[in-house]
């Protein structure tokens, strides 16, 4: 299971947030991103002494500033569901980074991207694996491609 | 030995923070930046006057950025009376 | 593509957080440490902030904890980069500890 997945299905729960200049933040996950950006709701900050507390409506944090996460066993369960989901929609799996074919050349840009997007939905935790240059080679070889050359 | 974190995929390791925690707990998961998942997570704390604490973590996720020593974890091995040494004078007191 | 829209959804659905808070009382942590307050002018994708009356909390010279002290800056643009936390100062306020009653539990 990738961190990143697991904290997609912690959306909603409990989390504990530390941060790199060790202030923690208690709260409830709202939204995350690929960065490990987030929002929580009803937080509860605690400076880095433990001495001071405040309490915050809704914050904003930066993946970048974070140390680690503390999540309930919950989101672990949640994240396991997913995935099982996951498999069962698109047992191939891997088909992830097709996405990123719109970098083989410029040209055509127009035609491959309808290509893709009937192409992308159901999958998600793949995204990005495309990077290797296979992924790109299939991306290119797909239906899209022959328009290209056509137009 | 591993070379991969995969090979300790479910398997109990033991993590060293850059803010020198260690934390042991099974590793369920990690990406290309070895952000890891810990399930069952507990964190062990030396001190000077008690025997080694656990403090119990449940499903921690440590960030990439902030893992300094990733290892293998026996707990046969560990010894549990160890104590961490008087840190050492600051050097203008030992000039005194 | 797709993992880009993907992203973007992301990032939207974050940023719209933001959106929230538009014209109202921020509080933003910087990487450095600094602590800053000031109302939300504007901000782009990569959290670059526009804070209008914005003050400075200065830090202990000892501790770098950041004081009651304020030190004014005015008009400020804080990069995205150096931002790690935005919480906005309506309904924000120092309370005792929380978890004394949860310790007290287990």
């Amino acid at each position: 299971m990738l961190p990143l997945s697991l904290l997609r299905a912690a959306a909603g729960s409990p989390l504990l947030v530390e941060l790199k200049d060790g202030t923690t933040y208690n709260g409830r996950l709202g939204t995350c991103d690929a960065w490990m950006n987030m929002n929580l709701t009803d937080v509860i900050c605690t400076s880095a002494t433990g001495e001071r507390f405040w309490k915050l409506p809704s914050c904003y944090i930066r993946g970048s500033a974070i140390k680690y996460l503390r999540l309930s066993d919950a989101a672990l369960d949640k994240a396991v569901e997913d995935e099982k989901e996951q498999a069962q929609r698109s047992p191939a799996g891997r088909g992830g980074g097709r996405g990123r074919g719109r970098f083989d050349n410029s040209a055509g840009r127009g035609g491959r991207g309808r290509g893709r997007s009937g192409l992308s939905t159901g999958r998600g935790t793949g995204a990005g694996r495309g990077r290797t240059a296979a992924g790109r080679g299939r991306s290119g070889g797909r239906g899209p491609a022959t328009q290209t050359s056509s137009s | 030995m591993a070379s991969t974190l995969k090979e300790w995929k479910d398997k109990t390791i033991c993590v060293v923070t850059c803010d020198g925690r260690i934390i042991i707990g099974k590793l369920i998961g990690h990406d290309q930046v070895q952000n890891l998942i810990l399930n069952e997570a507990h964190e062990r704390i030396y001190s000077e006057d008690t025997d080694v604490e656990e403090m119990p973590l449940g499903l921690y996720l440590v960030r990439g950025d902030n893992l300094c020593v990733v290892g293998e974890f026996d707990a046969a091995k560990m010894d549990d009376t160890i104590r961490v040494p008087e840190p050492l004078p600051h050097i203008y007191q030992q000039q005194m | 593509m797709s993992t880009s829209t993907e992203k973007t959804t992301h990032r939207k659905e974050s940023i719209l957080e933001l959106a929230k808070m538009m014209d109202t009382v921020v509080q933003v942590k910087c990487l450095g440490g600094r602590e800053l307050k000031g109302t939300l002018k504007g901000y782009d994708d990569l959290v670059n902030l526009v804070l209008e009356d914005c003050i400075e909390y200065i830090r202990d010279a000892e501790t770098q904890m950041p004081t009651d002290r304020s030190r004014k800056l005015g008009l400020a643009v804080i990069r995205g980069t150096q931002v790690s936390l935005v919480a906005p100062q309506e309904g924000a306020e120092e309370i005792a500890n929380p978890f004394v009653a949860a310790e007290d539990d287990e």
